[in-house]
């Protein structure tokens, strides 16, 4: 997902008319797609899609497949599991980023897309940061040996540094909600496509 | 309090009480520079105004936190203090009224969040507005963790106390690390206090970074 191209999410969820209420309260910000069933979804998954919001009725929710399909193709998209309020005591599974319950209002929803869909980004802005902060370290530290500084490329790299930084605070929202503070620490505990996009980076400014 | 006087000598400008509300220090120097006890005491200062403390300790049990904080402050109220405790120690002794979290690891930086989150939700209850957050020390984290992992970390956590309206004072030793390393983990700081030992053995410190603070070396007994 790029700045201008508005995020994409996954609604998995068997009930038509509450498919149709969750669409209409995301679609002026999102662009979203339907699946009726499990199946449906993981034949549906694809890299465009940054959040899926999916019910635990359906099996393929409950029984951890959904997260296990994303995780085996590498997509960098967050879910968001649906707990029915009259579901009684379950196993709830895990690999999932948030859990909502129903009945769900649209202000909940919209919220909890809005977050998601915000960590996706703040993903990729933190590890661009950090390698810029580290880059500059390096040359920072190599300087003081070689006793000499190219104060072009200090000052370019200090201009990257601080728009990298704007972004990944815009990203992170306030941090006084423990939820957003929790939700962004969790972050980094997940093996993105960080790696690939540093080399693809390196790639095409070679 | 003498200790609260030590302080000031230490800091001669006041530093620290005129720092605006949401600044992170990093405090750091070699081993045995006593930086741990200094931030402890810069910890323990704002307790006596009435600041919670709320300290993660990588090293030292929480057990051994509490008694050092208590020989800075005698008159500690436990309650007002929560430390995260994610030395590994095997101690498994409660601390009387001391609200302490266990983390498995330094490495487990989402259950660091989660028991900072929970201690600092207990502080409100108690309508302790101002909060002084401790990490000691950044060292082992850059242990168990790729560089790149700890300055996103550092970035969301001085960002917590900024957005929380904190202080923090975190530790770093300057031996154990690269320079690359050390300036990485500065950038993410306000200011930096820094400590060392010259020749002659006598301890020195410098504070950097805050405008119109004098930022020579001074002695430091």
């Amino acid at each position: 997902m790029t700045e201008s191209e508005r995020a994409v999410v996954l609604l998995v969820e068997n009930d038509p008319d509450i498919a149709e209420q969750y669409s209409d309260w995301l679609r002026p910000d999102y662009e979203v797609r339907v699946a009726r069933s499990g199946s449906a979804a993981v034949e549906r998954l694809d890299e465009e899609i940054d959040v899926v919001v999916a019910g635990l009725e359906i099996s393929e929710v409950s029984d951890g497949a959904i997260p296990a399909e994303i995780d085996d193709q590498g997509i960098d998209c967050r879910v968001a599991m649906v707990v029915g309020a009259d579901s009684g005591p379950i196993n709830i599974p895990t690999g999932f980023d948030e859990y909502l319950i129903e009945p769900l209002t649209r202000d909940e929803l919209r919220a909890t897309v809005e977050q998601l869909a915000e960590r996706v980004t703040l993903n990729n802005e933190l590890e661009e940061y950090a390698s810029l902060v580290t880059r500059k370290a390096e040359l920072e530290a190599e300087e003081s040996v070689e006793e000499q500084r190219d104060d072009d490329e200090e000052r370019d790299l200090e201009d990257q540094i601080t728009s990298a930084r704007r972004s990944v605070d815009d990203s992170l929202g306030d941090l006084s909600s423990d939820e957003e503070f929790i939700g962004s620490v969790r972050e980094l505990d997940r093996p993105t496509a960080g790696t690939e996009a540093e080399n693809d980076e390196e790639d095409t400014e070679e | 309090m003498s200790q609260t006087d030590d302080i000031s000598n230490v800091l001669p400008d006041g530093v620290l009480s005129q720092l605006s509300p949401g600044t992170s220090v990093l405090l750091s120097g070699p081993p045995m520079s006593g930086k741990q006890s200094l931030a402890l005491q810069l910890l323990a200062v704002g307790h006596e105004t009435g600041d919670g403390v709320l300290c993660v300790t990588t090293k030292n049990s929480a057990v051994d936190v509490l008694a050092e904080l208590e020989t800075k402050v005698p008159t500690l109220r436990r309650e007002e203090v929560g430390i995260i405790d994610c030395s590994g120690s095997s101690s498994r002794r409660t601390i009387e009224d001391v609200a302490t979290m266990r983390v498995s690891s330094p490495g487990d930086l989402t259950g660091i969040s989660i028991g900072a989150a929970k201690l600092l939700q207990r502080f409100t209850n108690q309508d302790i507005s101002t909060v002084r957050h401790g990490l000691v020390s950044v060292s082992t984290l850059v242990k168990y963790l790729d560089l790149e992992t700890v300055i996103k970390f550092l970035h969301i956590y001085t960002v917590r106390i900024r957005d929380t309206e904190g202080l923090g004072i975190f530790t770093i030793d300057t031996l154990t690390h690269d320079p690359r390393t050390i300036n990485a983990v500065t950038s993410e700081f306000d200011g930096v206090i820094e400590l060392r030992e010259t020749d002659a053995g006598d301890r020195e410190i410098r504070i950097r970074g805050f405008s119109g603070v004098d930022s020579r070396w001074r002695s430091y007994p």
